[in-house]
């Protein structure tokens, strides 16, 4: 999911962009021309978090996923493709030296991935702050936006997973425990958000700034109120439900919740940069955003194309890790805690 | 071990601790005669030293209560071994509340905008907010949440002493920990906007109340390292059941906790930095100039880099007593930091360390630890009958 969203995310700043076909533009690369980036722009900054994101988040899932390659690639009948299920499990014999070495990797990927979600939202949360209109320049915004995606991750997961374990049967793998974790990782993370929006609200009347006063008012009672009410609606009221564990633990419900907290994670960002930027300090320069037909059409498109790309893995790749769900079986418990162990970890 | 093995073994603060608490009474009267004199030499000083005291203890009463409801909500090994000395902690808060008795007397000579003769149009503006009588109501509110959470949960908590079962008690607990952790996050940063940030009333920072609340988290759970150390040595029962991989998880928080702070310090100061607005600007360049410069330094080297070099190797962390000494430097650098927060607010164009700013802190510290030692031996350190602490003792032990 991480990776296929990547793709998706980082085509909208190449679109944005105007003439995708100069997007390398954005590298520092040697070059006679004197074009350099600014290094103080955290647009720029996006550039190397987004990509290093996307990097590790690849390599994660592809180390995660060698075991099971090998284990496709033994499986397979079909002579090409053993092949390559062979050239990608690159040469995985299960020795007791590769178990090693690739616990090791596994952890150090996920230390070093767990930085990286912060970093990435982090400077996404820059790109706005320093820019100074009312309702992008919060000092919040930071950790708001950092849980605001973890909120919204798990309420996509969740999206995704409901569904798939009942048609593919896999209750016993993607148990209710999972879920109901989920769903309190979820409440607490939403949480963090709506604190977020309450501390925004307060300091638009704190501050004593006319600019930040308007800017509360405006998102409130002006030309797009509507998101912003709809928003703590879905936000904030309706996933106060999962304070009752009858929520918590039916998957049915959960799946309600995740898609409101969905539509809601794209009603904040579209109160954040719609309101902020229509109405902004010169009343001369305010409008009306009126999306287009491009508009649209890269939204969906986006959509789709993370559709395809999960449908292409579910449909080709294990979809849980093979190698984990055994040493987690009775036997391997019995055989060797170790395996188990380290499963665990990675 | 089980439950009745463990209701056999002298779980109690230890005997020689009563002496320390009447040390520490001693050493509290004394600085606090001498902040008496210093109220007669100098008003305003006395209020802004007392501020920073005030504002240090203050925030290991809150940071313990917080930790506290945060483990019941999560569990975890670790802090089953230090649930009861949150608890002390959490029981300290009424004593705090009479401490800051000067500073809700002296508001009007502290806090700039409740002075009518440095009213401007932006103070004008927010006077629905800062008035006095509205700044001493929420203190009343925030206090009466604070002592009525802790009295619930210290109410409850008595019965997991016997070695049973008690389920419906721990949910319970674990019912009012959620709900209360929402009020207790939100009355905190409330807290810190009245009584740190109103200060310099035109400045302000959407961040400051999680700021305040990882400051106060990082100041209690050093706190809590340092006490669980003395009680684990010596042969002392406790440090028969706390091992060293409970102090390693600790050691691990503490790490989380250094890192985050360090987070959201560094993202205050960067978006501020690169807004560079006349408003939100001044803060950092009173701060960053005429000496103050260097308290900033010194936060940025001892309160992340050292700690985060010194808890990132795993070998290190299980040296409980290098974790301690890392504790101990945080628990100073919390008090350089307010005093770097505070402080530049009443001398924005010259360094001034005042004697009463060593005084202050010593002389509510002295009442402080002398209270938080008094209730520490009112109870076993350890829930006995909580479901899960055979396993938590067994930490690692597999």
């Amino acid at each position: 999911m991480t990776i296929f969203a990547v793709a998706c995310a980082g085509m909208y700043p190449i679109l944005h962009m105007g003439r995708p076909w100069l997007a390398y533009w954005l590298l520092p690369y040697p070059n006679t021309m004197s074009l350099f980036p600014q290094f103080r722009s955290p647009l720029l900054w996006d550039v190397f978090a987004v990509s290093t994101y996307a990097t590790v988040s690849a390599l994660f899932w592809f180390v995660g996923l060698i075991p099971d390659l090998a284990t496709l690639r033994d499986r397979a009948q079909n002579p090409v493709a053993r092949m390559i299920f062979g050239m990608l499990s690159l040469g995985w014999r299960g020795a007791a030296s590769h178990w090693h070495r690739y616990e090791t990797a596994c952890l150090l990927l996920a230390g070093l991935s767990t930085p990286l979600v912060l970093s990435v939202h982090t400077v996404v949360s820059f790109d706005f702050t320093i820019g100074i209109i009312p309702g992008w320049h919060a000092t919040i915004f930071p950790p708001y936006f950092v849980a605001g995606a973890i909120y919204a991750g798990f309420a996509m997961v969740l999206i995704i997973s409901i569904p798939l374990r009942v048609v593919c049967r896999l209750e016993d793998f993607i148990t209710e425990k999972h879920l109901t974790n989920m769903a309190s990782i979820m409440l607490a993370t939403g949480l963090i958000v709506c604190f977020g929006y309450a501390m925004e609200a307060f300091f638009a009347y704190y501050s004593g700034n006319l600019y930040e006063r308007f800017m509360l008012v405006n998102r409130m009672f002006g030309q797009y109120g509507w998101a912003y009410w709809c928003l703590l609606l879905c936000n904030f009221l309706a996933p106060q439900v999962l304070w009752f564990k009858k929520f918590r633990t039916s998957p049915f419900w959960l799946f309600v919740v995740s898609l409101i907290v969905s539509v809601g994670m794209w009603l904040e960002r579209f109160v954040i940069i719609v309101t902020s930027l229509a109405n902004d300090f010169l009343p001369s320069s305010w409008g009306q955003y009126i999306p287009t037909r491009w508009d649209f059409a890269t939204f969906l498109g986006t959509i789709g194309l993370f559709v395809s790309l999960l449908f292409l893995f579910l449909r080709f790749l294990p979809m849980i890790s093979m190698y984990e769900m055994r040493s987690l079986l009775p036997a391997a418990k019995v055989n060797g805690g170790k395996g188990a162990h380290g499963g665990g970890h990675a | 071990m089980s439950p009745t093995d463990l209701a056999r073994l002298d779980l109690r603060a230890p005997e020689a601790w009563a002496q320390s608490r009447r040390k520490a009474l001693v050493v509290g009267g004394v600085a606090t005669a001498l902040m008496a004199v210093g109220f007669f030499l100098n008003r305003e000083q006395f209020l802004r030293s007392w501020l920073l005291g005030w504002m240090f203890w203050v925030g290991l009463g809150l940071g313990c209560l917080g930790l506290l409801m945060l483990q019941y909500l999560t569990g975890g090994a670790w802090g089953m071994v230090i649930r009861r000395l949150l608890e002390a902690g959490t029981r300290t808060i009424w004593l705090l509340a009479v401490l800051g008795l000067p500073i809700f007397i002296g508001v009007k000579v502290l806090y700039v905008w409740a002075q009518p003769e440095h009213m401007d149009e932006v103070l004008r503006a927010k006077a629905g907010y800062l008035n006095v009588p509205f700044f001493l109501a929420r203190a009343a509110v925030y206090f009466g949440l604070w002592i009525g959470l802790t009295t619930l949960l210290n109410k409850w908590s008595t019965s997991l002493d016997e070695p049973s079962v008690h389920y419906a008690v721990e949910k319970k607990i674990k019912t009012l920990a959620g709900p209360g952790l929402c009020l207790f996050i939100l009355s905190v940063a409330f807290a810190a906007i009245d009584w740190v940030m109103s200060l310099e009333p035109h400045w302000f920072s959407t961040i400051f109340g999680l700021m305040w609340l990882i400051s106060l988290v990082l100041t209690a759970h050093s706190f809590t390292i340092a006490v669980l150390y003395f009680l684990t040595q010596r042969g002392r029962p406790m440090g028969v059941l706390v091992n060293k991989h409970h102090f390693h998880d600790l050691a691990k928080l503490l790490f989380a906790f250094v890192m985050v702070w360090a987070y959201f310090s560094f993202s205050q100061y960067l978006i501020i930095w690169s807004g560079n607005l006349p408003e939100e600007i001044t803060w950092y360049v009173t701060r960053l100039s005429h000496g103050w410069e260097w308290f900033g330094v010194s936060l940025l080297v001892f309160q992340f880099a050292v700690p985060f070099l010194l808890l990132m190797p795993r070998s290190f962390n299980f040296n409980a007593s290098l974790v301690l000494k890392i504790a101990g430097l945080i628990l100073v650098m919390r008090l350089v930091d307010l005093f770097w927060m505070t402080a530049p607010a009443f001398h924005p164009k010259a360094l001034s360390i005042h004697w009463m700013d060593f005084v202050a802190p010593v002389a509510i510290g002295g009442w402080w630890v002398s209270e938080y030692l008094r209730q520490l031996a009112t109870r076993p350190l350890l829930m006995v009958g909580a479901s899960g602490l055979e396993e938590a003792l067994q930490h690692g032990g597999h």
